[in-house]
């Protein structure tokens, strides 16, 4: 994929609707290409043409591999599990610990918490169509903008010291259970993807 | 309530070990959090911890009109304080940071303002309600400090009066702090539950009788606070 093509998929994924995704896509504009004689004839049969697309689709996106947009090489996958898995057993052996270094040590975690979502955000992402990239992206625009406010209803300790490690400890939880669903997700999509493979091959 | 300095100062150095692991607190103490009012990033500063969205700005603007070492280079950043992000601004952090370690006037503002924010609120929350015992002061600051106040959702846990409705004061400490430790033993947040460390040191102190803190020195979290 060109530079120009990713860009031009991308903020199709990101911004244009999805009766403007068809409009757009190769299907419908040769049709309204060839059937087009005259502008009226070509504003009937472009309208038409969206609509067609917007009924066929199911049927042409399995004869037509779906465009992707291709976000980071195949293969770079970073993991921070193990990173975690050592920041939260050492906040474990840890008996002198401070309210100061509780807070941070928690804080931490969410961080990094975050970060594994992302990548796995990323991974997702990079498995699905544009119109499949708009809807996520979409679905984790919505799913942030109320992650913030739950964690903050948990918390008990307003205006106190315990205030940042309450909403720390229940922000990596919340974000804990998206990156088991998109993980979920991923796994399908790689399950998928190796089905295909495998029925491809002659 | 009547405190004496050294109880007074026996039950901040308590504190500041619990929140900073230091009898004298760690006054240039610099965290970031994403605890904003919408999960914004922002900076944490001084001894018992006020923040960039919160106080921080009456904490800076305090500091600088009282001419510290680091006052002037301070003044710009008044303003901006809760208008604009701060949490990424080098310069800004640097000279908290600094005037908290190096110039006794940032201390000495600090104490007066983390006094304001929470030993005065706690004292008056302890004369309202009829407590008069030095380590019922301690318990109700830590409390304030802590949690920002005695926690609604706690005093309904358990049945003990507050002495102004006729309970008995001794009582009532008693059974907020067994409530308080298990609340926080118990609480679903694993690095939470740590902080037993604070309800485990009043409990020793009541064991021992030491109502007057007058028993010294007092293990806060392993370290011996004399006042």
């Amino acid at each position: 994929m060109t530079n120009e093509a990713r860009t031009a998929c991308c903020e199709s994924g990101r911004k244009v609707g999805a009766l403007r995704h068809y409009a757009e896509n190769d299907f419908a504009l040769r049709r309204r290409r060839n059937e087009g004689k005259n502008g009226r004839i070509i504003a009937m049969v472009g309208l038409g043409a969206v609509l067609l697309a917007l009924v066929l689709t199911p049927a042409f996106s399995q004869d037509t591999p779906p465009k992707r947009c291709e976000l980071v090489p195949e293969a770079w996958a970073p993991s921070l599990d193990q990173v975690w898995e050592y920041v939260e057993e050492k906040s474990k052996s840890e008996t002198t610990t401070s309210q100061r270094v509780l807070t941070q040590t928690s804080a931490n975690l969410a961080d990094l918490r975050d970060a594994q979502l992302f990548i796995a955000y990323v991974r997702l992402m990079q498995t699905l169509d544009v119109k499949e990239q708009g809807e996520l992206f979409e679905e984790q625009r919505r799913w942030l903008s109320k992650r913030g406010e739950s964690a903050r209803a948990s918390v008990t300790s307003k205006g106190g010291t315990l205030e940042p490690l309450e909403y720390s400890g229940a922000f990596e939880k919340i974000t804990e259970q998206r990156l088991a669903e998109l993980r979920r997700r991923l796994q399908r999509q790689g399950t998928a993807t190796q089905e295909r493979k495998e029925k491809s091959k002659p | 309530m009547n405190l004496t300095p050294q109880q007074k100062s026996i039950c901040q150095h308590i504190v500041n070990v619990f929140e900073t692991g230091s009898i004298e607190g760690d006054y240039g103490a610099i965290s970031i959090f994403a605890d904003g009012p919408h999960g914004e990033r922002q900076v944490t500063y001084g001894r018992s911890q006020t923040t960039e969205l919160g106080n921080l700005e009456e904490l800076v603007q305090m500091y600088v009109d009282s001419h510290g070492m680091f006052s002037e280079p301070l003044r710009p950043f008044v303003a901006k304080i809760g208008a604009e992000p701060l949490v990424d601004n080098d310069q800004f952090k640097k000279l908290l940071k600094d005037a908290g370690k190096n110039d006794p006037v940032m201390r000495q503002v600090q104490d007066v303002f983390f006094d304001k924010r929470y030993f005065q609120p706690a004292m008056e929350w302890a004369d309202g309600h009829g407590f008069t015992l030095p380590l019922s002061a301690l318990v109700i600051y830590d409390s304030q400090v802590h949690s920002g106040g005695i926690l609604g959702f706690l005093r309904k846990r358990f049945a003990g009066k507050v002495p102004s409705n006729g309970g008995a004061e001794k009582v009532w400490i008693k059974q907020y702090v067994d409530t308080r430790q298990q609340w926080l033993a118990t609480h679903s947040n694993t690095i939470l539950r740590k902080t037993i460390y604070r309800t485990e040191c009043f409990t020793r102190e009541m064991d021992r009788n030491n109502w007057e803190l007058s028993q010294l020195p007092i293990d806060a979290h392993g370290v011996n606070v004399t006042g």
